[in-house]
């Protein structure tokens, strides 16, 4: 079976865009890529049952880039034990990890879908199998919800 | 808005500046995928299985009538869902959502010259054209994952698309029924089960007029036993599969090729072939036979194309043949599956043959036709406008992506160009761009 020229297709399309988001979220470059790359590695595997590449896609980097939050923070804990002063890596925009962080992993997925995948709220929902005015109520929740944190900060 | 609420949206729709994949990222992707044992297994058990539930394709379908070297359109199901739309490939101006293409040309050197025939989307970004590139009669397909925005070249089926050449194979067109199983029918019957990937010969019970596919990905088929033969069938064909099989309560019905039509809306199908009509609203499971939209009285329509609304609603067009050798065209609607029909008040005007219908609602309703541009309503039909998108572009082939999302090609005013126009608005404003380079 052959995907390649489909899936090539998809990859010039999308992956400038993804992985400049990835960027944006870890604040890394190399890491970026890495994360941009085995989202697609992973679309390829379900090549044939995803029905929205760009959703999966950004789905699956959101997934990877709280895996690689998570394992900073560990890393970062680690050094604080043994050092004094503590070298850190480079950090995403403390904004953006908080709206992908202070979220419910529910309302995260919509507000990264349509503001970061540029889908628009009809998209979202066909992506998520939910209806559209689901879609525009979670991302009334999730602004209102950003709101009060942008406050508290 | 408060100044807070400014700062929250200014910082969710903050661009990320693109990062530009490193050398050979493909390469290195796709060795790793191929490295996967599970992605393996995925990829081949895959072929052939359904795709999962909500992504089910609604389509605009788009047909060629070869008798006359125009094209006949017939759009099924649901607004929520894709079009197959025609006729070239392009650079436009984004609809809405679609990022812009990182390297990807504005039209690809290898579809130069495309010509789309047909075009089946299976979602509101990703959809499949089916044409010829200049004057090859070889097919050739193209697919878009960003509404139309930029279009890449796929393996086609070997078929002599050209409609000029003598023992072509017919206007041929494509049709997918999910988001991997797909066809290209005409004369020949091909199926994909990998997402276009890779196409293989079916037997087909004869000429195939029209295909459709309901929400459950079951294929309806109208087949005649020969490209102009004076009657014509339905059959079916289980999801996932190609293999065609008669559908015996529907009878053969008697009907010029280009006056046959199917509707489908979730599991409702609506056939209509000359003064025969049925419907079945389980999947055919049961049939009721119904009457013709197209009134006995007026003889017999050279065209019939039909379209479904999100209700028992169906549009239908019917459309003549006049003394100047154009058609009039006929609007009927049925807001009870097809048990009686009303004219609508108005007419498109006469001119080209129907090629495309489709409804957006009760209200919005296009017809493409093969001359000029497309005739639009947004009062159901009270009155119509006529050559849309205004400038001379001639837009036979449309469908609705959304409930007010409108997508068409077609020639530009000169006729030597191809265009895709869209509509936000259910054809009252238009972008065009002209595919030419």
């Amino acid at each position: 079976m052959d995907v390649a020229q489909p899936a090539d297709a998809l990859f010039r399309l999308h992956y400038a865009p993804l992985a400049g988001w990835c960027r944006r979220m870890v604040g890394d470059e190399e890491v970026a890529h890495d994360i941009a790359a085995e989202a697609f590695v992973r679309l390829l595997g379900r090549w044939t049952t995803v029905t929205d590449p760009r959703a999966y896609l950004y789905t699956t980097a959101l997934n990877l880039v709280r895996d690689r939050w998570r394992r900073s923070e560990r890393e970062r804990a680690a050094i604080r034990k043994t050092v004094t002063t503590m070298k850190t890596a480079a950090a995403p925009a403390p904004e953006l990890r908080m709206v992908v962080e202070g979220l419910p992993k529910r309302l995260q997925q919509v507000v990264v879908l349509h503001y970061f995948a540029d889908m628009p709220v009809d998209a979202v929902a066909h992506a998520l199998g939910v209806a559209p005015g689901t879609v525009k109520r979670d991302l009334y929740d999730a602004r209102a919800k950003l709101l009060v944190l942008l406050e508290d900060k | 808005m408060t100044p807070d609420e400014r700062d929250l949206e200014a910082l969710l729709r903050q661009p990320a500046e693109r990062l530009a994949p490193p050398d050979h990222s493909w390469e290195k992707i796709s060795r790793r995928a191929s490295r996967r044992k599970w992605v393996k297994a995925s990829l081949s058990v895959a072929a052939g299985v359904v795709v999962v539930a909500g992504a089910v394709p609604a389509m605009i379908a788009v047909r060629a009538d070869h008798n006359n070297g125009t094209s006949i359109q017939s759009l099924t199901s649901s607004q929520n869902a894709l079009p197959n739309l025609p006729r070239h490939t392009v650079k436009r101006s984004p609809i809405p959502t679609a990022p812009a293409p990182s390297s990807a040309p504005a039209v690809p050197d290898d579809l130069v010259g495309f010509l789309p025939a047909s075009v089946s989307f299976v979602s509101q970004q990703h959809g499949y054209a089916w044409g010829n590139i200049g004057r090859s009669p070889q097919g050739v397909i193209a697919q878009t994952w960003d509404a139309g925005e930029t279009w890449t070249k796929l393996p086609a089926p070997a078929v002599d698309n050209s409609v000029a050449t003598s023992g072509h194979d017919g206007d041929s067109q494509i049709r997918y029924s999910s988001a991997t199983t797909g066809f290209v029918f005409g004369a020949k019957y091909f199926v994909t089960h990998n997402a276009g990937g890779s196409w293989s010969e079916a037997a087909s019970p004869g000429y195939i007029d029209d295909l459709e596919a309901t929400h459950n990905h079951r294929v309806w088929a109208l087949v005649r036993k020969t490209e102009n033969a004076p009657t014509v069938a339905l059959y079916t064909a289980a999801p996932a599969s190609s293999d065609l099989q008669a559908v015996t309560k529907v009878a053969a019905m008697s009907s010029q090729p280009g006056a046959d039509s199917i509707a489908v809306n979730q599991n409702q199908v609506y056939v209509v072939a000359g003064d025969a009509a049925f419907w079945t609203s389980r999947n055919g499971t049961d049939w009721q036979e119904q009457p013709s939209p197209c009134p006995a009285s007026a003889g017999a329509p050279q065209h019939v194309l039909l379209t479904t609304l999100n209700r028992p609603g169906i549009y239908a067009v019917c459309s003549y043949r006049t003394s100047g050798g154009g058609e009039s065209q006929q609007t009927y609607l049925s807001v009870n599956t097809g048990k009686t029909w009303t004219q609508t008040a108005a007419s498109p005007a006469a001119g080209g043959a129907p090629q495309t219908f489709a409804a957006g609602s009760e209200n919005d309703i296009i017809v493409g036709t093969s001359r000029g541009g497309a005739q639009v309503t947004h009062n159901g039909g009270k009155t119509w406008l006529s050559d849309q998108p205004p400038g001379g572009v001639q837009l036979g082939f449309v469908g609705f992506i959304k409930t007010q999302t409108v997508v068409g090609v077609g020639t530009s005013a000169s006729g030597t160009a191809g265009v895709f126009a869209t509509s936000l608005d259910s054809g009252r404003k238009w972008t065009v761009t002209n595919f030419s380079r």
